[in-house]
């Protein structure tokens, strides 16, 4: 074989040529391209693959194809890798040139083959290409450690910045410490709430920026305790409540966590300190169990706050032994404020009786309300004189105080039960029962009086009980008819007026038949009234609608029923009446309704209202009781009522006592100016009839007139032909029926 | 496979005549046209596009310096050629440089193998990146398949829109056309050394800044003195160097001619890339050669076609350089008259004058070839 100048020319120029694309890249891809698209013109080729058996980066071995979809073509080649072979497949020739040790590269060419001299030629170019190769893939894997680190590296900053955010973000202090506990560093809250720069707190021992105290734990050994789980590289929060005092002395609530930063061998290189302000929700906390502990009224202690102080001082041993004292405290005639003028009065009041009170008291002792005019002290290590004396105090000061409201003055009064509590008291529970029972017996004895419990107020206990027990038989009566009428006589003394048949209830039990005074105390108390009085109306008028006696327009008589105070304030009770007047007007205009003034002015516009409306139907009002409440004549002259019964309290001795007399007289004269006739209970004989008669009373009620009768027989009496419910039998007129 | 119906030309050029020419094409009820225009036609998009925007099937071509029809060149006119099968095309646009990478758009045919034809690539001439064009397809068709067209545009040098689509005129842009039929290349110029040879030690792209590590115009232009007698002085450099071009010589001896067309700074501006360290000589063209050379490719060209299947009725694209066009002047008949007596009685042809020849070579690369004449030759017109 003889090769031509002309030949080496090219095959120099051919190997100048790809010479200048080896070196131009350090990525082995970009090189071994140039280098083959140079090839591809340069010889006049149709294609090149390069093999390589493995790379640096122990990654799969890499083969590169030009033209890149002829790679199946080349890849089921199978080329000898440790020589320069040439072979032919149809018209084209395959000429294969080991790359070293690390591959192999394989040339395609249409037609004609390269000649030897050229592919001779071609080694020296494959021996740099192989070790440019080399160069790159050592580069590669150096480059590829580079990125590696330049990546880490930018992954470490970014993890950097994203905390330093987070840090920064946050409401909560951090402060993290290396593992002598020296400050490293604050983020912005922390150096707030420290009051000192991240500069200037770094390398500081963490101690002399955080100085924690606790409410029962001494600061010192609380910070010990601290300082102690840094020191040992533990993780430590308080259980308890914690203040972080401040260099400048301030005591902030903050709840803290500290976080040990564990190296690989579980060491701490130090740790993160979490410090969570908790000021406001301690203020939050606080205000939302005073709220719960607390009368928002008076700012007192609530009866729950109070339950819990009293058994309280029933756990704790060291008191158990002392001598202590409970006080039950009623008001009296509050209601009375709270009613005329209204309820914005009687808070008034209620705050500042509470002031009053709580100035009688000592520091240690509680005052709570708890109820809407009740009140109760706790009187620690208090012995029973010293007790008493307080207790009275306590009384005198609100006897004293006068209130007033729209140029109104009132006084009221307080009805206190004692109850002393020695190491022999019972339980919480019973102490307070026997406190309430106490208050109760000075009210029943006559109000605004302090009443020291006694084991014989047990009685007055039994009797409460027993009225617990009248509602069920009350009940009984109303679901099986049991309850029985009768009425009593009011006479015209002098006048041509139309005689009056006043209703009274009874109870049937078998054959006992029950007076009123036994079961309408426990109905009024526990809300049976109403249904009792709705009866009584609807028995009665039901009961006469049907007798011409009564109905008839010339009919001389009148019924009177009593409504109690507690029906006249209730709406659905009112309601029925004035629906059953409405539907019987004929006897609508014989029903006289008699009110006590104090129910009345109870809820005065709306019994002004109810009385207004069923005096247009035809009925008539009667003021019971006259002269043993308010006496208020103002009342009188507002309300519009036809007749006043004048108490009986004033009647029975009018023949003995001048005074009851001239009250009698009086109230006569005013009611006379008023156009209001009088009716006079409790005549018990002639002379006190007679006596009445000169004073000119109008009506006379009594058992010296006539005793009750049952109302059937009454009816029939009278030539009435309707039936009625209920037996004669004799009335104790000290216990007025009403219902 | 797609067969030619028809060829209708027509030589005046106006929009009229292209206007009948089309209507006279519908009557053979074609399935594809392929337009070339000469670019004395004076076409514009504004001009054009309306036409070719409401043809309703498809259209591609290019605007060429002239056109050629038998044995004349057409500085004027139409020629249209009719297909009997639809054309598959698609157009690569911004190939001198866009917001991405210059990727090659390749017709879709679905799942026929592109062996099965060839692809004539019609391509603006006067576009950067000509060369990085075909590198980048030969990397995606590899041999698979061959390609052969021409630059399009106009003598002028002057950039316009210039491939014809049914979208309209399109500017800087390569139309590649799926033609499904065997093709036989003939790719010859006719050149002959007079220097050389000399290597390119310091080239870029298209400008060779050294030969044998000298500034090259000055190399250039003491070889031809020495050989040719020929001198620079006084005269327009192209007015001598259009007689002179370079050739580069590949590993095969096959020379690829690249027309310096400006001399700066010392450095040869040619019209396609010389690769650095190439192998390159200068030559001189001689009538007679080039003459010989377009015979000889025409000939090529049907010995290819007929080894891979015998037509008694061949039908030749030729793609023929503008620049031997002028450096013939009143001899280019000849040349045309050779391609005609080349090709068999029952054979036909169309070419066109191009700016640059693109053409798979025998050994299966594709290049840009200057002053060359390619011949492509397709069995069968109707």
């Amino acid at each position: 074989m003889t090769t031509t100048l002309d030949e080496t020319f090219t095959i120099i120029s051919v190997q100048h040529e790809l010479g200048m694309t080896i070196g131009t890249s350090f990525d082995l891809t970009d090189m071994l391209t140039t280098f083959g698209h140079t090839a591809l013109k340069c010889m006049n080729i149709q294609g090149i693959f390069f093999s390589f058996h493995d790379d640096f980066n122990g990654d799969s071995p890499l083969t590169l194809t030009i033209p890149k979809h002829q790679a199946a073509e080349y890849e089921s080649l199978a080329p000898p890798a440790d020589k320069i072979s040439h072979w032919q497949e149809n018209d084209t020739h395959y000429h294969s040139f080991p790359l070293g040790r690390i591959g192999v590269i394989v040339i395609k060419r249409r037609k004609i083959p390269l000649s030897d001299s050229v592919a001779y030629g071609l080694i020296p170019i494959i021996k740099r290409l192989e070790l440019a190769s080399l160069a790159c893939m050592e580069h590669g894997a150096v480059i590829n450690e580079i990125h590696e680190r330049s990546r880490i590296q930018k992954e470490l900053i970014n993890e950097k910045n994203r905390i330093a955010t987070t840090l920064n973000s946050i409401a909560d202090a951090v402060v993290s410490t290396d593992a002598s506990s020296r400050i490293e560093y604050l983020n912005p809250v922390a150096e707030q709430l420290l009051n000192i720069s991240l500069e200037e707190a770094q390398q500081k021992p963490v101690y002399q920026l955080l100085n924690l105290s606790a409410e029962n734990n001494a600061s010192d050994e609380l910070n010990n305790v601290f300082h102690q789980h840094l020191k040992q590289g533990n993780a430590w929060s308080s259980e308890q409540a914690l203040n972080l005092i401040t260099p400048s002395g301030d005591s902030i609530g903050v709840e803290l966590s500290a976080a040990p930063i564990l190296q690989r061998d579980s060491a701490a290189s130090g740790h993160v300190i979490i410090i969570h302000d908790v000021t406001r929700k301690r203020e939050i906390e606080q205000h939302i169990s005073w709220q719960a502990s607390h009368d928002s009224l008076t700012q007192l202690p609530n009866r729950s706050e109070f339950e819990n102080r009293l058994k309280a001082l029933f756990n704790d041993a060291h008191c158990r032994n002392g001598q202590h004292a409970l006080l039950y405290i009623d008001l009296d005639q509050f209601k009375v404020v709270n009613d005329t003028c209204g309820h914005l009065a009687g808070d008034g009041l209620l705050q500042q009786l509470a002031m009053h009170m709580k100035e009688q008291i000592r520091e240690a002792d509680t005052l709570a309300r708890i109820g809407g005019d009740e009140f109760a002290v706790i009187l620690k290590h208090c012995p029973l004189n010293d007790a008493l004396e307080i207790a009275e105090n306590i009384r005198r000061a609100v006897q004293e105080f006068r209130y007033t409201w729209d140029e109104k003055i009132f006084t009221v009064g307080v009805s206190i039960g004692l109850v002393p509590i020695t190491p022999e008291s019972h339980d919480a529970d019973r102490v307070f029962a026997q406190a309430d029972l106490a208050c109760y017996a000075a009210k029943d004895h006559g109000r605004n009086q302090v009443y020291l419990y006694k084991e014989k107020q047990g009685e007055f206990a039994a009797e409460r009980q027993g009225e617990m027990e009248w509602i069920s038989r009350i009940n009984t009566a109303l679901e099986h008819d049991n309850l029985i009428l009768y009425c009593q006589g009011i006479y015209p003394l002098d006048k041509d007026l139309p005689t009056h048949l006043e209703v009274l209830l009874r109870m049937r039990e078998g054959d006992d038949i029950i007076p009123p005074g036994a079961f309408l105390p426990a109905a009024e108390r526990y809300g049976k009234i109403h249904a009792l009085d709705l009866w009584v109306v609807t028995t009665v008028v039901k009961t006469v609608a049907d007798i011409p006696l009564f109905t008839c327009k010339e009919s001389n008589y009148r019924i009177n029923i009593n409504l109690a105070g507690p029906s006249l304030s209730d709406s659905e009770t009112l309601d029925a009446i004035k629906e059953l007047m409405k539907a019987y007007p004929d006897v609508a205009r014989i029903i006289c309704l008699e009110i006590t003034e104090t129910s009345a002015i109870t809820n005065i516009s709306k019994c002004i209202s109810f009385m207004d409306e069923l005096t247009a139907i035809g009925c008539h009002f009667i003021l019971d009781d006259f002269g043993s409440g308010l006496s208020s004549f103002s009342y009188l002259k507002n309300l519009p009522v036809s007749q006043v019964k004048i108490d009986g309290e004033f009647v029975k001795d009018i023949s003995v006592d001048k005074i009851d007399r001239a009250m009698v007289t009086s109230i006569h004269q005013i009611a006379q100016a008023m156009s209001i006739l009088t009716v006079a209970e409790f005549v018990e004989d002639d002379i006190t009839l007679n006596i009445l008669k000169e004073i000119g009373i109008d009506f006379g009620q009594g058992y010296g007139i006539e005793m009750p009768l049952p109302f059937k027989e009454k009816i029939r009496q009278l030539g009435g032909a309707g039936e009625a419910p209920g037996e004669t039998k004799r009335e104790d007129k000290g216990q007025q029926a009403t219902a | 496979m797609a067969n030619i119906i028809k060829v209708l030309t027509e030589s005046t050029g106006s929009i009229e005549s292209l206007q009948a020419l089309l209507s006279r094409a519908r009557d053979y009820q074609p399935k594809a046209i392929t337009l070339f225009c000469a670019d004395g036609n004076g076409y514009t998009p504004d001009s054009l596009n309306p036409i070719l925007q409401t043809l309703d099937l498809p259209v591609f071509g290019g605007i060429f310096p002239q056109l050629l029809d038998e044995n004349r060149h057409l500085e004027q006119g139409n020629i249209a050629i009719l297909w009997d099968a639809p054309i598959t095309y698609v157009a690569t646009k911004k190939i001198s440089g866009g917001d991405s990478p210059l990727t090659p758009a390749i017709p879709d045919i679905q799942d026929t193998p592109l062996g099965d034809g060839f692809l004539m690539l019609l391509i603006d001439g006067l576009s950067q990146n000509i060369e990085l064009f075909l590198d980048k397809l030969y990397l995606e068709i590899g041999g698979e398949c061959e390609v052969v067209g021409g630059g399009a545009g106009s003598l002028s040098l002057k950039q316009s829109p210039c491939i014809i689509t049914n979208e309209g005129l399109m500017e800087d842009c390569a139309l590649l056309a799926w033609i499904p039929s065997a093709i036989g290349i003939g790719i010859c110029h006719g050149w002959k050394p007079v220097a050389g040879p000399f290597v390119a030690t310091t080239s870029e792209r298209n400008e060779v800044h050294s030969l044998n590590y000298k500034p090259a115009f000055q190399v250039y232009s003491e070889a031809i003195h020495d050989s040719c007698q020929a001198s620079f002085e006084g005269k327009d450099f192209f007015e001598v160097a259009k007689t002179y071009p370079l050739g580069i010589q590949n590993l095969d001896s096959q020379v690829t001619v690249r027309d310096p067309i400006i001399e700066q700074d010392d450095a040869l501006v040619c019209v396609g890339n010389v690769p650095n360290f190439s192998k390159v000589y200068i030559l001189k063209g001689e009538p007679e050669t080039l003459v010989q050379a377009a015979g000889r490719a025409t000939a090529l060209s049907l010995k290819g076609l007929t080894e891979k299947t015998p037509s008694a009725r061949p039908f030749s694209f030729v793609f023929n350089c503008i620049s031997r066009a002028l450096f013939l002047e009143e001899g280019f008949g000849k040349e045309l008259d050779e391609i005609v007596r080349t090709l068999p009685s029952a054979g036909a042809y169309t070419g066109l004058l191009t700016l640059g020849e693109i053409a798979t070579s025998e050994l299966g690369s594709l290049q840009l070839h200057n002053k060359s004449v390619v011949v492509a030759s397709m069995g069968g017109a109707s």
